[in-house]
């Protein structure tokens, strides 16, 4: 099978098997501890019911009544700095949801806007992470001159530990300034920048939301903006460096196999006049030599066969024709092709194709000396 | 200023004014009615607080009680196939937050199952995108061909209007289905599928969370889970169509920059003496460092010799004439003729080593952007596509075949 079509499909197992792994031991993790806290809030509830003297329709107004209330406890959240944290979390795709629109014209609009936003981002993180990375290396080959080191160039391995403990920086930083400013515990501020720098954004811990934070700590909310795009940037530049190459894997792969094709079907003008060039416009005789099979030699029935089979080429093969074939193709086309396919034992897999083109080369210029 | 510096700073202050813009446009649609609800909301509260004689403190109370049944009213989140939908929205990143783990261990192993299973997805949705494209690709040739067009290549203009009718198919048929089966409105509805595919993910709608549908109704489970990854991965392959190749667009640069900077330094020096790519793995081993060298040395080329020199100088223009072949060519010769691992013979890579035997020529002048632009083609016969491969292995295999015949 494609190469291509084997890797696609065993990243859509892993996947698969990663998400089954995932619910379980989230299951195992979690359900207690649901089953526990709703027994004892529906306790709560009936208790504070009852204490108040609360009916059932008026206790469902009152929940609907506090559900409604809960993103303006929060705070003005569509105020100018309200929505350009809301605009963040949009093109970021964040998605805190911590304010949402309200209006049907908020929801279009937030359809268009991330439509555009979203590519826009994901681009620029991309680009800024790169030149970070640049960056980066330079540095790090300076250092390693000053510091005496005698080899001098940056390895994956350097940018890679670079990166991570970049990342892991980062975390922490923001964990610790949350932790401050938010009240919250330095793991649960570690949790929230780990949950906001990735994107997934549950809301269940979202910043700016204490003491109208939004409005009152300009400089608070510039730090946390900051953090945001700072951070996110630090993890696309990891990205850059260790994910990107995985995403075009596929299409390299695809254009490289286009090309192979390319060059087959190209081949047949240029070997004309290649064989021309070399064997004196031998290129016609050699087609009625096709017969000669291999005992002649790998060229000279090479050759011929080469020709004869070059409109027929396809990856189904018998093995004689393949054979000629193989040690035509291999003249014409990037060895890329060999990979997929098996080759005759006589000929080393390291470098077959050099091995037969030479000797189709050295029959060429045995015909040539003729 | 380099061309990956402008590129990046101009995205920069594109991205800092489209959030400015965005921000704009949000206050005005949103600050009112938010406004005229936050003070409905608050004139119900007192209303009946004032009922049932509930002082601030009271109604706090009720409140943190109220918030924190939200969730579980909404249904079982943790059992399998809550934890399921919780496991995707994690590693989709689209977190709607309807679910958040409580415990300290639940938000640990969620950070760790982010860390790598974002990675995953992340590659899994690009690759069976790429794969869909593909597949289109071949199908609407297949198409052109049936209905007897003249012409009957793919064009990137088909392939992005294919794409972004799929994806809006996509969305309305999600906006229709759980219209139906969540009773929201369409455009609701069709505002979830946008907020979900996009993985932003706000959990304003949330699906599966009336009536315990997870646990009562399973074919609408996976429905909304199959809709998901499916909707993915289209809008998935549509941005493998179009915005992948500008996210590479800086490191293809930065690489063509550096190998610039190599051949210019390395022009410098040998004036036709290269050693460093040739091919060590041909027979002749000993002779293969001079053979690759050798040839503007090598008086046994003569005539031929200089005729395939021109031919190098047809590659080496139609490669420097296309800059995005330029890019692919680089990147895919990167390693020395003999692995097999497929990378294509014909790249410009080694004929780039080898040309600065032609550099001195001065019918071939090497560029400072490492193209050789000569004007002069006496054997343009070589069709240009695979021209490449003509001159790398006749020059090569000769020389180092003429060597161990002697």
């Amino acid at each position: 099978m494609k190469r291509q079509n084997v890797r696609t499909l065993s990243l859509i197992i892993c996947t698969f098997t990663y998400l089954l792994v995932g619910a379980a031991v989230f299951d195992a993790l979690e359900s207690d501890f649901e089953m526990r806290e709703k027994e004892q809030l529906e306790a709560e509830e009936k208790r504070l019911q009852g204490k108040y003297n609360i009916s059932e329709d008026d206790y469902r107004k009152l929940e609907t009544i506090i559900m409604e209330a809960e993103p303006h406890r929060a705070g003005v959240q569509w105020k100018f700095a309200g929505s350009f944290y809301f605009a963040i979390t949009v093109i970021t795709t964040i998605g805190y949801g911590h304010a949402a629109p309200g209006t049907d014209a908020g929801k279009a609009f937030c359809m268009f806007y991330a439509v555009l936003g979203i590519p826009l981002t994901l681009v620029m993180f991309q680009s800024l992470g790169e030149r970070m990375n640049t960056f980066v290396k330079s540095l790090l080959k300076r250092i390693k001159k000053c510091c005496g080191m005698r080899i001098t160039d940056v390895s994956m391995e350097n940018m890679v530990t670079v990166g991570f403990f970049s990342c892991i920086g980062t975390l922490c930083i923001g964990a610790a300034a949350f932790s401050h400013y938010e009240d919250w515990s330095f793991f649960q501020s570690y949790y929230y920048c780990f949950i906001t720098l990735t994107t997934i954004g549950f809301g269940d811990f979202v910043a700016l939301q204490k003491n109208r934070a939004l409005q009152r700590r300009p400089l608070y909310v510039a730090f946390s903006f900051m953090y945001i795009l700072v951070g996110l940037t630090v993890i696309g530049a990891f990205l850059n460096l260790v994910v990107l190459r995985f995403l075009t894997m596929n299409s390299e792969d695809e254009r490289r196999d286009a090309e192979e094709r390319a060059s087959l079907a190209g081949n047949r003008n240029s070997m004309i006049i290649h064989i021309q060039e070399e064997t004196l416009g031998r290129g016609g005789g050699a087609r009625r030599s096709c017969g000669g099979g291999m005992g002649g030699g790998i060229g000279g029935g090479g050759m011929g066969c080469a020709f004869s089979h070059q409109n027929s080429f396809s990856s189904q093969l018998n093995p004689h024709q393949y054979f000629h074939s193989v040690s035509y193709r291999i003249e014409e086309i990037s060895p890329s092709t060999l990979k997929n396919s098996f080759f005759p034992s006589p000929i080393s897999s390291v470098s077959p194709g050099l091995h037969s083109f030479t000797d189709n080369h050295r029959l060429m210029k045995r015909r040539k000396s003729i | 200023m380099k061309r990956q510096n402008v590129r990046t700073l101009s995205l920069i202050i594109c991205t800092f004014t489209y959030l400015l813009v965005g921000a704009a446009v949000f206050d005005a649609l949103e600050s009112k009615k938010e406004k005229t609800q936050k003070k409905k909301v608050y004139d119900r509260k007192q209303e009946l607080m004032n009922t049932y004689n509930l002082s601030q403190f009271n109604f706090d109370e009720l409140e943190r009680v109220v918030l924190q049944l939200k969730p579980h009213k909404a249904g079982v989140q943790w059992k399998f196939a809550g934890s399921f939908y919780f496991a995707i929205t994690v590693i989709t990143t689209i977190g709607y937050g309807h679910a958040a783990p409580s415990t300290d261990g639940g938000k640990v192993f969620c950070m760790l199952y982010a860390l790598l299973g974002i990675p995953l997805t992340l590659v899994m949705f690009q690759s069976l995108g790429e794969r869909i494209n593909t597949l289109v690709r071949y199908l609407l040739h297949r198409l052109k061909k049936c209905l007897g067009m003249r012409r009957t290549e793919v064009s990137m203009v088909n392939m992005v209007a294919i794409g972004f009718i799929s994806c809006m198919s996509t969305l309305c048929i999600g906006a229709l289905s759980f219209s139906f089966f969540e009773g929201w409105s369409f455009f609701h509805a069709y505002y979830y599928c946008f907020i979900t595919l996009t993985t932003i993910g706000f959990g304003d709608y949330v699906a599966l969370q009336k009536d315990h549908a997870l646990q009562t109704n399973p074919k609408y489970v996976a429905f909304c889970f199959i809709y998901i990854l499916t909707g993915l991965t289209v809008i998935g392959a549509f941005l493998n169509l179009v915005v992948l190749r500008f996210m590479t667009m800086n490191s293809e640069d930065e690489k063509r920059d550096a190998e610039q900077r190599a051949l210019l330094s390395r022009n410098g020096q040998a004036g036709g003496h290269n050693q460093m790519r040739c091919t060590p793995d041909l027979p002749s081993s000993s002779s293969a460092a001079s053979g690759c060298g050798g040839g503007s040395g090598n008086s046994g080329v003569g005539g031929a010799g200089r005729g395939l020199r021109n031919v190098y100088a047809e590659v080496l223009h139609f490669q420097s004439m296309c800059s995005c072949l330029w890019y692919k060519s680089r990147e895919k010769l990167q390693y020395s003729i003999p692995m097999i691992i497929p990378r294509d013979l014909s790249t410009s890579d080694t004929y780039m080593e080898q040309g600065e035997a032609f550099s001195s020529d001065p019918l071939h002048p090497l560029h400072s952007n490492g193209c050789i632009c000569s004007m002069h083609h006496p054997h343009s016969a070589i069709s240009s596509v695979s021209t490449g491969l003509h001159s790398l292995t006749p020059y090569r295999l000769r020389h180092s075949k003429r060597r161990s015949s002697i």
